[in-house]
């Protein structure tokens, strides 16, 4: 990813956007939840 | 003198006045003002959860480091991680909870006045030496950006976020908050565009610096061993979910639905900040590695160097921007440490001594004030490289602080003691460490001073827990109660859901 190694682009930026997605999805599941 | 960097200089100053004024018309009482009326939305307060943990230190010590070392230097997982500890397991019960500071949070669950002002008095010391490290960072960058000495650009710029957090408190520090993190994203931005070509773009600067210093872009960089690779993002991943500037920011969503999403749009906001100094650190190394003195010099020296006056003071106010809404924070924590919880919930409040709301509004503007000038005294006397100042003072809060936050939230079974002794134990620990650390002592090496300290917080709330009984059934309810809902007493009346 731009140049990098696949490890570090991994460790760098790929996990921490898994993570941000998750806590997206958790989120609007959460919020929801408590409309109901 | 440089006049373009004095206009936008004064321009920015005189936008943190106008909020600090408008500001000022909303501040009735102590919610107002520490909290800012619990009014904010999701994304005002995204952005000043990233405004204010992103300090002028983060930019101008993080890319030096990252030059030399590596870019996984970059805690981008520990954010991650830290972000998300503080969605799963703070963000409801803090808003809940309702309270103004952390060591509210600390007297409340653990029914102890005495813990309440040890962890003001841990706030107090830590925020204060933060502050000292990010107003004088701020100094520094103010003289570069406009030719003025730095000791009237730190007087100059200390006056205005002191008056506008004196004026305006939580709400000013917000909206200034926001204010900055445009100036910082233009900052950041502009950079970018004026290195991109000399360069040739990110796969360029890797193909560059791995020219002039093989195994930069590596994994474990240069110069890591695995074990101070993987301490390393430890040590900021327990910083960062106990920065008390962000898990603070909790207090002031309008609702818990709120206060979660702020936490969510944070993280994005704050990685895709971040990772420019990504970009920065190896153009510091292609372009100006061998002209610069020291490492916290290469962020500065690529302005000067790359950007014509107008960009470079646009970049330079990015990085003033990003010290000052860090400062106002931590100028409010500082003094609500002092005015909230060590004289009215400490003192005052225990001893039946009942005060008007007026009285306390002004004596936390006279705490805001008085914090500031000794910022102000401290920073023209403190050591160069600004991160190390900051890391200990991260380590004493984290070692402090994490185990009885964290557990305290998701184990009703901790006990007061086994709290306050887990906090006194990470405290020393971390505390002796980085005393040992700054008198030389070789030992010190094998590990940052919050790990010792966490490692003793750890074991001793779990060995008292065991042997001690947990908090009151009402106290354990505020906090994990099964229907939220039902909170609303007029013994909770700060509960909103």
């Amino acid at each position: 990813m731009f140049g990098f190694p696949i490890s570090t682009s991994l460790f760098l930026w790929i996990l921490p956007l898994l993570i941000a997605v998750y806590m997206l999805y958790y989120t609007a599941k959460k919020n929801k939840n408590d409309e109901n | 003198m440089k006049i373009t960097g004095i206009i936008i200089f004064g321009l920015f100053l005189a936008l943190m006045i106008l909020v600090g004024v408008l500001s000022s018309k909303h501040q009735k009482n102590t919610s107002d003002f520490w909290v800012g009326s619990r009014g904010f939305g999701k994304f005002v307060l995204a952005i000043a959860i990233v405004a204010s943990i992103m300090h002028g230190g983060t930019l101008v010590g993080g890319v030096g480091m990252m030059a030399a070392k590596g870019p996984t230097v970059l805690n981008n997982i520990s954010f991650a991680i830290g972000f998300l500890i503080v969605l799963v397991f703070m963000a409801d019960k803090l808003r809940r909870f309702g309270g103004y500071t952390l060591p509210d949070y600390m007297g409340a669950r653990y029914e102890s006045i005495k813990f309440q002002a040890f962890s003001a008095i841990v706030v107090m010391v830590a925020a204060i030496a933060t502050l000292i490290a990010q107003t004088k960072t701020m100094g520094i960058v103010v003289e570069q950006m406009t030719g003025i000495p730095f000791a009237v650009a730190l007087v100059a710029s200390t006056l205005i976020f002191v008056f506008y957090t004196a004026v305006g408190g939580m709400r000013a520090a917000i909206w200034t908050d926001i204010i900055q993190w445009l100036f910082m994203m233009v900052g950041v931005i502009a950079l970018a565009i004026a290195i991109w070509k000399p360069l040739g773009g990110m796969s360029g600067m890797v193909t560059k610096v791995e020219g002039v210093a093989p195994g930069w872009s590596s994994l474990t960089g240069l110069g890591w061993t695995p074990m101070a690779f993987i301490s390393w993002h430890v040590v900021w991943l327990i910083a960062y979910f106990t920065r008390i500037e962000f898990v603070t920011k909790m207090y002031t969503a309008k609702d818990v639905k709120t206060a979660r999403s702020s936490v969510a749009l944070g993280l994005p906001l704050l990685l895709i900040f971040i990772n420019f100094t990504v970009l920065f650190a190896g153009a510091a190394r292609v372009l100006v590695w061998n002209d610069v003195a020291s490492p916290d010099k290469a962020l500065t020296t690529l302005i000067a160097n790359y950007m014509d006056p107008f960009w470079a003071s646009v970049s330079l106010a990015g990085i003033a921007a990003a010290a000052m809404s860090t400062v106002s924070s931590l100028l409010l924590m500082s003094g609500a440490a002092i005015a909230h919880d060590l004289i009215r919930k400490s003192y005052h409040e225990p001893r039946g001594i009942t005060m008007s709301e007026d009285y306390y509004l002004k004596i936390s503007r006279i705490t805001v004030c008085a914090v500031g000038l000794i910022a102000l005294i401290g920073a023209f006397n403190t050591p160069t490289l600004v991160l190390v100042l900051v890391s200990y003072a991260v380590a004493l809060t984290g070692a402090s602080f994490a185990m009885p936050m964290l557990l305290g939230l998701m184990w009703k079974r901790v006990s007061s003691s086994a709290a306050f002794a887990s906090s006194i134990a990470g405290f020393l620990g971390s505390g002796f460490w980085a005393l040992a650390a700054e008198m030389g002592y070789a030992w010190t090496k094998v590990m940052h001073p919050i790990i010792p300290g966490f490692i003793l917080s750890f074991v001793t709330i779990f060995v008292i827990t065991v042997f001690t009984k947990p908090v009151s059934e009402e106290t354990l309810a505020r906090f994990f109660a099964k229907n939220p809902k039902n909170l609303q007493t007029a013994a909770n009346p700060n509960v909103e859901v």
